[in-house]
């Protein structure tokens, strides 16, 4: 027996039972056929891409019917769980951009959704001999914590916003390292059948990585652009959308001198202000595009975004910094130094403010 | 049998046919007449005519004898420096030869030598030449590399970039 810990990750399509309802066989078997060729692709290629190895050695994964698992063990708890949130970001965009999903929204239709389910928590692996002799030497991965994620991906039908619902081990790891860009909802308090106690899941209200879109598989990548913003252009656009799709046109803005891109993203990033309810990120996209889009550099409206997001949440790093450094620009020199201090204040370790406050006061 | 012996019954024929006879002798020795006069002077024309052939070939022998005189007058002097271009150059050419000689002489060693030097020169040359591009083909795998390792680095730096954008949103 083996013990490790292990990220582990359920999807599965919402309503599916009431579709299959609804749906002749052979729709309900297109459907089914095209989610486990989407979730193939996501997986397989995401999986590749960041160099797991899969065969139970530190990863393993499995479709069944309209449920997929993904097991990740790589010994680097932070990095799978990075790379769990972009695996469900990703299944997630690449079921919404589906042939099933996009004949949906043609027909002005609700779309099909995926739930998702993500927690950590202590494993066992272990080869069992009936599997050997069956001919699958992998180890087979059991204990509570699939359990309880399974009933996890359960309540993600009572999210509204990214619909991912992550367990409080999870929660805690990422509040301890902040370079997973992830925020959650409050805690929901549920109970679950066969636990027998309240149990705290958090959805995740904003999760920004920029590999979301440029990390897609190369088959899934073209016009997947175009169909996600046709998607934000819809009546009842999902909110985690503006989130992916934002933080894609600050790539393209960054890589390159389109001013059309700017003026999209500022254009989409107000859109967003409206439909999402976690608003600092949006905020901070804003102000972020008049701090270093090419075309539509504007310090004050830029100050404006960062602290409209420090109204909101005060202790927002991100806000804090980029208004510290619009101050230093703006020539603000002791306004500057004191919004860098203010980040001290949240943490003590920050490295671009421990080496401004330094320089200020060198320069004393 | 004359005229006046002729039968009476056909003396009109007869005489008529004796003036026809008549004037036909007449025509003739007219005609013979007028013959001889044209042949006169045909042969008076030929003999002036031969006289003037025999003139013209006399003008132009002569002609030609002046022309072969003054032409041979002229070239004379030309024959003569000719001649004297031509003995100089044979002595030209005796002369080359036996500088030719003499520098075959003196040059056949340093052919050789030279024959010698040019085959090491080819086949040192050969040997540069595969060492210039066996390294010339290592320097293009050499620059492939840095170029593969220049877009690496560009990646890891937008990867760096993109990562830090992510923290400050």
């Amino acid at each position: 027996m083996k013990e490790s810990t292990a990220t582990i990750l359920f999807a599965d399509l919402m309503n599916s039972t009431e579709l299959a309802k609804n749906l002749s066989l052979q729709e309900y078997d297109d459907m089914l056929g095209d989610f486990q060729d989407t979730m193939f692709e996501v997986v397989s290629h995401h999986l590749d891409y960041f160099a797991y190895e899969g065969n139970g050695i530190d990863s393993e994964w499995s479709i069944s019917g309209d449920e997929l698992r993904v097991f990740l063990y790589s010994e680097n708890i932070y990095f799978d769980i990075r790379n769990a949130l972009l695996i469900a970001t990703k299944i997630k965009l690449a079921w919404l951009s589906s042939n099933f999903n996009q004949k949906v929204l043609s027909e002005q239709r609700l779309v099909s959704r995926i739930g998702v389910g993500i927690n950590c928590g202590k494993v066992i692996k272990d080869v069992r001999p009936w599997r050997v002799k069956i001919g699958k030497a992998e180890p087979n991965i059991e204990g509570y914590a699939i359990n309880l994620t399974k009933r996890i991906e359960s309540a993600s039908r009572e999210g509204n916003v990214y619909q991912i619902m992550v367990g409080a081990s999870l929660y805690k790891r990422c509040q301890q390292n902040s370079q997973i860009n992830v925020t959650f909802s409050k805690p929901k308090s549920l109970v679950f059948k066969g636990l027998g106690q309240k149990i705290p899941v958090y959805e995740v209200t904003s999760f920004v990585n920029f590999e979301i879109m440029s990390s897609m598989p190369v088959s899934l990548q073209e016009g997947l652009l175009e169909k996600i913003e046709s998607t934000v252009r819809d009546a009842m656009p999902e909110p985690w959308i503006f989130i992916v799709l934002l933080r894609s046109y600050i790539s393209m803005s960054n890589l390159s001198n389109d001013e059309d891109v700017d003026l999209k993203a500022l254009e989409i990033g107000q859109q967003a202000l409206e439909v999402v309810e976690y608003k600092p990120v949006i905020y901070n996209i804003l102000g972020w595009l008049h701090t270093y889009g090419k075309n539509v550099r504007n310090l004050e409206m830029a100050f404006h975004y960062f602290d409209q997001s420090l109204g909101l949440q005060p202790k927002n790093e991100a806000a804090l910094l980029n208004r510290a450094r619009i101050l230093e620009e703006m020539g603000q020199g002791d306004l500057a130094r004191h919004a860098y201090q203010e980040i001290l204040f949240q943490n003590r370790q920050h490295p671009v403010a421990r080496r401004k406050i330094a320089e200020y006061q060198s320069a004393q | 049998m004359t005229l006046g012996e002729l039968p009476t019954g056909g003396l009109y024929i007869d005489l008529g046919l004796g003036i026809v006879v008549f004037l036909l002798l007449l025509y003739e020795i007219t005609a013979q007449h007028r013959t001889r006069k044209k042949m006169a002077e045909l042969e008076k024309n030929i003999v002036t005519l031969q006289h003037n052939q025999a003139e013209v070939f006399t003008n132009l022998e002569d002609k030609a004898n002046a022309m072969t005189e003054m032409l041979f007058e002229k070239t004379k002097p030309l024959a003569s420096k000719v001649n004297e271009l031509s003995k100089r150059a044979n002595t030209m050419i005796e002369r080359s030869e036996a500088f030719r000689q003499e520098l075959e002489d003196k040059v056949g060693p340093l052919q050789a030598a030279i024959d010698d030097t040019n085959a090491k020169f080819n086949s040192s040359h050969d040997a540069v030449r595969k060492v210039v591009q066996e390294g010339k083909s290592e320097i293009e795998r050499m620059a492939k590399e840095v170029e593969g390792f220049e877009k690496e680095i560009q990646q890891m730096k937008n990867f760096i970039r993109e990562g830090t954008i992510d923290l400050e949103l």
